[in-house]
């Protein structure tokens, strides 16, 4: 049974510009407890899907494709079934943590207001229950933190504070966006393994959105790598990070930074991708990483790729994909 | 908050001694003897010699700023030279049509700034909002003197609901009075609640980009919940300083739109008080009204902390 | 943070660059299409030729007074009828609209120049001069201009003058604070910094890098205030405090017959509305200047 599934799902925004593709034909489902990670750089559509599949898009977006939580098609609801569904159902953790709490109510009531709204429950319940979730997302003197007001608080326990509005409800899908982005290293550490440990616990199902690699190895078991609103590369975590075939995905993972690899590459400067994002009003006609690829062919820039599958668990949307796998195993890294 | 407290209350002193030298020393240069201008100008050197002593001119500047604020501080205004009469009685009936009037205005103008301008945010960029900056940009452009006298036109002339102008006083019953502020409150409330409107569109639309209306929104809150829970409270923050610093220019028209209306109150007096050379009446009347504009700011920055925890906090 | 040697950081940074394709042509894009600054530029040229040409030419001698004709209606002769002097009121209207510029460009130059070197000098000496240039702005916030303009005829006689430098100084504030504020903006941005380690002295910085960048916000302002000071003016004037006889102003012109409006209601509709439409465009005009000038600005209003 699947908790979650996305279907060929398109959003596109009309701005001043142009229509602009932010997402396009995605499709993964997802059961209860499994988790996804959605990994790109910042405007290739991750933050988007994630938006749509809350329902919070701005008004200026079309979205086409099917959205089903349990069953339940999602584009078709209703505003106020969709106020009944978020924060219920599926709750989402924002990137900054600094800015997400509203600088004027104290925390407490930022985590009961969501309660109260889906929930039939006393004062003194919510209470109990926000003083019990504080102390489970690790956030000490729950009784007395529960009065003060975000400006207050570290940054750290800022994120704490949001995940507990997340997961006031018991959502059955968690959806978090760059949690760890605007914290620092060691807070990130902690804040993952409370993500972790909450999944778990509340057998949720996670989406989680990252540009970092890392960040979606702890966490998740199946990764989509999106490139210009393209799933460009589906699979587990461990094919991704051994077998990557899509050349993007390549030059993702030689671009991260190992220990390991200084030895022989100590002349050698971090390998980038060369380019720039493409403008999401002007893609390329073909795949979209094409000018940006060193592999790319006539038929790329004109043609998208269809998605092959490799393996039950790996797909990728890319004509040399046997030339990109070639390369990275034998590659200069 | 102690030491913004403190902070505040000293900036409020300085600003308002700063005021008093201020008027004290620009009226002291004035051109013309009060005494001359008090007995006429072939009154005998004697008699005009006489009265300067009486009034006191004969002493140093100084010594006569110490003498007026310490008095004015205890309430104890000066005695008009052309009225005779003391300036605080003066006042008493004067500002018994200027305060309920800007008090009004300022009533009026906040109700159509708020709902004008909040339906704008939430109707960013449809007709509704086009329709509502249109007007606010015709508002703000009206002067009010202008306004007051096509209302007059309109209301008095044509239609004959209110009175063109005039004042018949408190004691000819509370309607009556109020019906005579009717006109000259709706002439200043406009123009305030044009300026107004067009911030609390801006507050309010700004405020909806906030990351936390995001998260009210994923909570499940509705557009309208998250509105007034979330997004008003925090706009309110930037258009009450707003409303702050457009009381001193609600003042300034008060004077002239008063003039229009022949309503009796401060601006009359100020106005009659210069053309009569009546220095007493003018520095009073000028301190009082820049002590009711400090005073305002004040209360706004103090109901800012009310709004706004972070100011509340010692961390600050 | 730690995210500087995250590949998706790697990549963003090349991302600058792509999209300022053809700054100039842009602009003239953003001009013809912006409709409030269309509308504001007409208006305004519109005032601005009146004034012109009635310093040529105007249907009558707008000062000529003839009691036989005095409260003529429309006609031919006269387009928009006569006043209780018998005075052509276009005539009027338009020798008035070179007061009303003349009160705006002095008024708000005065503003300009003072304001902006106060806001200039208080971002670039920072410490206790900024300090005091800022509170001395707070406190002339207290002091709405028609008051210190009564305080100024008050000491120094009515006049067109003394009206004007009411307007000029209560405008000070206002530059002051936006010309500190942009400055401050600039100053700290890495070219100023980078002049600062060359050892460029606060003065030239100030003029070659500053000033520059400020430019079109100060423009914009002035727009602004040039309304405001036609507004501040016709108060005056309406009270008797501003320009005198016989100099046409629209402000006196309302003064002069609102006794009349019973009998002509006409006579106030015209010099109000005049005002109204000098603001207007001017305001519309600061509008899009505001856009047309620097698009990121759009938002902050």
């Amino acid at each position: 049974m699947t908790l979650l599934t996305v279907d060929d799902l398109s959003v596109s925004l009309d701005t001043a510009q142009g229509r602009a593709q932010a997402v396009r034909d995605l499709s993964f489902d997802l059961g209860p407890g499994d988790t996804l990670g959605i990994v790109g750089e910042s405007g290739c559509g991750k933050t988007m899907s994630a938006l749509a599949i809350l329902g919070l898009l701005p008004d200026n977006a079309v979205t086409t494709g099917a959205i089903r939580l349990n069953d339940r098609d999602l584009l078709n609801c209703t505003e106020a079934e969709w106020c009944d569904i978020r924060g219920n159902q599926i709750a989402m953790i924002f990137q900054e943590p600094m800015t997400s709490l509203n600088p004027v109510h104290p925390i407490g009531r930022q985590i009961m207001e969501g309660m109260f709204l889906h929930r039939a429950l006393s004062k003194a319940q919510a209470l109990e229950e926000t003083i019990r979730l504080l102390e489970t997302v690790g956030i000490q003197n729950a009784a007395e933190r529960l009065k003060h007001y975000p400006h207050q608080l570290s940054g750290g326990q800022r994120q704490r504070v949001m995940i507990a509005i997340a997961l006031a409800n018991q959502p059955r899908l968690l959806i978090a966006d760059e949690p760890t982005t605007a914290v620092d290293v060691t807070i990130q550490k902690q804040i993952l393994g409370l993500i972790n440990k909450l999944i778990d616990e509340f057998d949720m199902g996670l989406v989680l959105i990252s540009h970092d690699l890392g960040v979606i190895a702890k966490l998740v078991e199946r990764v989509i790598v999106m490139y210009g609103g393209v799933a460009v590369e589906t699979g587990s975590v461990e094919t991704i990070f051994s077998d990557p075939a899509h050349p993007y995905t390549c030059g993702l993972l030689s671009a991260i930074p190992r220990i390991d690899r200084s030895t022989h590459s100590r002349h050698k400067r971090l390998p980038t991708i060369p380019g720039v994002v493409p403008d999401l009003v002007d893609m390329p006609a073909g795949c979209t990483f094409s000018d940006r690829c060193s592999l790319a062919t006539d038929t790329c820039r004109t043609v998208p790729p269809v998605p092959v599958v490799l393996s039950s668990h790996h797909q990728v949307a890319c004509y040399h994909l046997d030339r990109a796998r070639a390369q990275w195993q034998t590659g200069p890294r | 908050m102690k030491f913004f407290l403190i902070k505040r209350l000293s900036t409020f002193a300085a600003t308002l001694f700063a005021a008093t030298l201020l008027t004290f020393f620009a009226l002291e240069i004035l051109p013309g003897d009060p005494a001359l201008v008090i007995l006429g100008v072939d009154a005998p050197d004697s008699a005009v010699a006489a009265l300067r002593e009486q009034l006191g001119l004969n002493r140093p500047v100084t010594e006569r700023y110490i003498d007026w604020i310490s008095h004015f501080l205890r309430g104890e205004l000066g005695v008009s030279y052309t009225y005779s009469v003391p300036v605080s009685e003066l006042l008493r009936e004067r500002l018994a049509i200027t305060i309920p009037l800007a008090l009004m205005a300022m009533a009026l103008s906040v109700v159509i700034a708020f709902s004008l301008g909040i339906y704008a945010a939430t109707h960013h960029n449809r007709h509704g909002d086009v329709l509502v900056m249109g007007v606010s940009q015709l508002g703000i452009s009206i002067p009010n003197f202008w306004l007051a006298l096509m209302l007059i036109l309109l209301f008095a002339v044509n239609l004959g609901w209110f009175a063109s102008g005039g004042f018949p006083g408190w004691y000819a019953g509370w309607w009556p009075a109020l019906k005579a502020l009717i006109l000259p409150a709706i002439a200043l409330a406009t123009v305030q609640g044009a300026i107004l409107a067009r911030f609390t569109r801006s507050a309010t639309l700004e405020t909806m980009r906030e990351d936390y209306v995001r998260t009210a929104r994923a909570k499940g809150l509705n557009r309208r919940q998250t509105l007034w829970r979330h997004v008003l409270r925090n706009a309110m923050i930037s258009v009450v300083t707003v409303m702050g610093l457009q009381f001193a220019n609600l003042l300034a028209g008060t004077i002239v739109v008063e003039s229009v209306f022949a309503l009796p109150g401060i601006g009359r007096l100020i106005l009659q008080s210069i053309a009569n050379r009546d220095v007493v009446v003018v520095r009073d009347i000028v301190t009082l009204l820049v002590a009711m504009v400090v005073i305002i700011n004040l209360v706004v920055d103090l109901l800012y902390a009310l709004i706004d925890p972070r100011l509340r906090s010692s961390d600050v | 943070m730690s995210d500087k040697r995250l590949p998706g950081n790697t990549l963003a940074s090349h991302k600058a660059g792509r999209t300022v394709a053809s700054a100039p042509a842009s602009i003239w894009r953003r001009t013809l299409e912006h409709r409030s600054f269309l509308a504001g530029s007409i208006l305004t040229s519109l005032l601005a030729g009146m004034a012109l040409l009635s310093l040529f030419w105007t249907p009558h001698n707008p000062t000529r007074i003839n009691i036989r004709q005095r409260l003529a209606s429309p006609s031919l002769e006269h387009w928009l009828g006569t006043d209780q002097f018998g005075r052509d009121i276009l005539s009027i209207i338009m020798t008035g609209a070179q007061n009303s510029i003349m009160v705006g460009v002095v008024a708000v130059g005065i503003g300009l120049l003072f304001g902006v070197m106060l806001g200039l000098i208080a971002a670039s000496a920072k410490g206790w001069v900024e300090e005091l240039i800022m509170r001395v702005c707070d406190f002339m916030y207290a002091f709405p201009v028609i008051l210190l303009a009564i305080m100024l005829v008050a000491t120094l006689g009515s006049g067109a003058i003394n009206a004007i430098l009411a307007i000029g100084i209560f405008a000070i504030p206002t530059f002051a604070r936006l010309a500190r504020a942009s400055a401050n903006a600039i100053w700290s941005r890495e070219f100023v910094l980078a002049a600062q380690a060359a050892g460029k002295s606060a003065i030239r910085i100030t003029w070659e890098h500053i000033l520059p960048n400020i430019v079109s916000v100060i423009v914009v302002q002035a727009t602004v205030e040039f309304a405001l000071a036609v507004l501040a003016e016709a108060a005056l004037s309406y009270l008797g405090i501003g320009s005198q006889p016989p100099t046409p102003s629209w402000g006196r012109m309302l003064s002069e017959v609102q006794t009349l409006v019973f009998l002509n209601p006409w006579l106030a509709v015209y010099p109000g509305a005049a005002i109204a439409m000098t603001v207007l465009g001017l305001n519309l005009l600061g509008d899009g200047l505001r856009d047309v000038l620097d698009p990121r600005l759009v938002y902050k209003r």
